[in-house]
């Protein structure tokens, strides 16, 4: 069993709070860090680099799209997977993600039973699938 | 008794001075050779005055040519000679062109005493070219051309018609109605501003009068100014009052005087030009509020859409939440469910009103589409839906449009699924057709023979959520797909209406703009 972390970019208690639950018990392997907002979160990495990125995108401060720019720009950083996870399923912000270099997309739930199939898609793919860099 | 020589002395003079017509008594001038080669004013009447600017004094005794020099290599010199030579009357109609007439003369000649000739003479273009201007200013203000447009068109149309040299639009700053831009100059581009002489402002902008002289140095209270003010040695303008405001003025002038009064055809055509000019800003300022209003009716429904989405979805979730909290309680369980369904309504009311507000955002794309093919793949997408209600679609003959196919398509679906929707009845019938009206039009129309809607409503099915009393809200974006139709067909710039003198159901019916 891989264990790796992710980090959490979320402004919202009750979001935060749901996928964390979920990610617990769907990857208990995983440990889940939150920012609050996205100069924490980007200081949270350089310090102390998670395995992957959840990343809101409507966030006071620095917009997700301006946290995943400064991951894209950083020589070490940039290889870090990013799954935008936002509230907007507008066609416009999820170009834009891709355009920035999001790994994936997905739009927040609106039910516990949609938190938990999410969390154990994430766990499915990106933990138990996929190779992540180092 | 009068005696008929002084009746017709009398006569004559009556006549002489009151006449429209112009009207000159002139003896031929010889050359050494014995040729006509001018003619000398014995007499003249006041009419002179009106079509060439010149007193009867100032031209008895003088010679034609000196009078009228531009006549030197006129086509129409000949037939004075001719008259006066043979004596057989000429009567023609002539273009009489100097820096500021262009008109067409009506001009007789008779040879009366021995060798003098009489010239009578009268403009008939006046008329003509008046009417020319205003059917011209009916023209452009029937295109859809911008303000700035219109007002340049319309200081042109001036101009050429009170042969100008200059025309501007004058503007009102404050208490200081003076300045003046938006030039149209005779030969160059000249669109310096210009101050426009106070005592003319005063008239124009302050009384609100119709300004107009021949020549300054008439007008005694731009005389003493003269000098200052060219380029209004001549001068006709008119206020621009929009909603009983004087905002602004046209002005017309020339850098030299004119030989002649404006005329009461001319000053009502000045009035006219600044009447079109206030509707026209006024139609401009109608137009601004109203894309301004679209602007902010888009902003607010995208707010609406984006910021309720967050805390619509956490209210669903938090009721999930509590309701896991109270198992036991059957009645709270119930009641957390209703909140969970109308968080839920919510949301689908939010994502309808989101996607009625981006509606042809992504561009609209004109083509040829083939009507019966695109109704049948709506058909086809529905098809679950119309066995479920036993129902029968029948196509007539449709021409293909032009329009946005997708679009398009949805205005059918949402037609096909509204009858579908609230038809209900037993053998259910849904037709396409469409019909050519006598104007050549084809109106697109979609009826089904359920219970139809009442006319008092045509209007109201179309308004964005509106609910018909005796409509059930299923929670499904309800309200939406009809004034998405209206959206879309206005959009692709045709019209979209209930048929309400169809009884036997419910008929919608559409046009679309004719391709080109």
């Amino acid at each position: 069993m891989h264990t790796t972390s992710l980090l959490l970019f979320e402004d919202d208690d009750l979001d935060a709070r749901l996928i964390t639950s979920a990610l617990a018990k769907a990857a208990p392997q995983i440990q889940v860090r939150r920012a609050h907002d996205g100069t924490s979160g980007l200081k949270i990495m350089e310090e102390d680099r998670p395995g992957m990125v959840l990343l809101d995108l409507s966030m006071p401060g620095l917009s997700g799209f301006q946290v995943l720019e400064t991951i894209r720009e950083d020589d070490i950083l940039a290889r870090t997977p990013v799954i935008i996870c936002s509230n907007s399923d507008a066609q416009s912000d999820i170009d834009e993600s891709y355009s920035r270099q999001a790994n994936a997309y997905v739009t927040k739930p609106d039910s516990g039973a949609g938190y938990a199939s999410l969390a154990e898609a994430l766990a499915g793919f990106w933990i138990e699938t996929v190779q992540l860099p180092s | 008794m009068m005696t008929a020589e002084e009746r017709s002395a009398y006569l004559n003079q009556e006549m002489l001075d009151s006449t429209l017509f112009g009207m000159l008594t002139a003896k031929p001038v010889y050359s050494d050779e014995g040729e006509v080669v001018d003619f000398e004013y014995l007499n003249a009447n006041p009419a002179l005055y009106r079509y060439h600017g010149v007193n009867p004094e100032d031209v008895i005794g003088k010679r034609m040519l000196d009078v009228f020099p531009d006549l030197r290599d006129h086509p129409t010199l000949q037939f004075y000679k001719d008259v006066a030579v043979s004596g057989n009357p000429a009567a023609f109609e002539s273009e009489f062109v100097t820096r500021d007439l262009d008109a067409y003369m009506l001009v007789s000649i008779t040879r009366t005493h021995a060798e003098f000739i009489t010239i009578s003479f009268v403009e008939v273009s006046e008329t003509k070219r008046i009417m020319d201007a205003l059917s011209r200013l009916n023209a452009f203000s029937a295109s859809d051309m911008n303000l700035d447009d219109y007002i340049e068109n319309v200081l042109s149309l001036g101009r050429k018609t009170f042969y100008a040299t200059h025309a501007y639009r004058v503007h009102c700053q404050g208490d200081l109605c003076r300045t003046v831009s938006v030039s149209v100059a005779e030969e160059e581009v000249d669109s310096k501003d210009v101050l426009l002489p106070e005592t003319i402002s005063d008239q124009l902008m302050r009384e609100g009068r119709i300004v107009s002289f021949r020549h300054v140095a008439d007008d005694k209270t731009t005389k003493d100014r003269a000098e200052e003010i060219r380029p209004f040695l001549n001068f006709i303008g008119a206020p621009v009052s929009v909603s009983s405001e004087i905002s602004g003025a046209l002005a017309f002038c020339s850098n030299r005087p004119r030989a002649r009064d404006y005329t009461d055809n001319e000053l009502e055509l000045a009035k006219t030009l600044g009447e079109a000019v206030a509707a026209r800003i006024r139609l401009n300022g109608a137009r601004l509020l109203l894309e301004q209003r679209n602007d902010d009716l888009k902003r607010f429904s995208t707010v609406v859409s984006h910021d309720l989405k967050a805390p619509m979805r956490h209210m669903k979730l938090l009721s999930e939440l509590l309701m896991d909290r109270i198992k036991d309680d059957e009645e709270a369980q119930a009641l957390g469910q209703e909140i969970c369904d109308n968080a839920a309504e919510a949301q689908a009311m939010i994502k309808a009103l989101r996607d009625f507000s981006e509606l042809g955002d992504s561009g609209v794309t004109l083509e040829k589409v083939d009507l019966e093919a695109l109704c049948g793949q709506c058909v086809s997408r529905y098809a679950e839906e119309i066995q479920a209600c036993n129902a029968e679609v029948e196509f007539g003959r449709l021409p293909p449009v032009i329009a946005d196919r997708i679009l398009l398509g949805q205005v059918i679906s949402n037609l096909l699924a509204n009858a579908l929707k609230y038809a209900r009845s037993e053998n259910l019938k849904i037709t396409f057709d469409c019909e050519t009206t006598m104007m050549g039009q084809s109106v697109y129309s979609i009826t089904d023979n359920g219970p139809g809607i009442d006319a008092r409503y045509a209007e109201r099915v179309f308004e964005l959520f509106r609910q018909l009393p005796g409509s059930k809200a299923n929670g499904d974006g309800e309200g939406v797909g009809l004034a998405a139709c209206r959206k879309i067909i206005d959009g692709l710039g045709g019209r979209i209406w209930l048929d309400t003198t169809y009884q036997s159901g419910a008929r919608f019916c559409f046009t679309l703009p004719a391709s080109n």
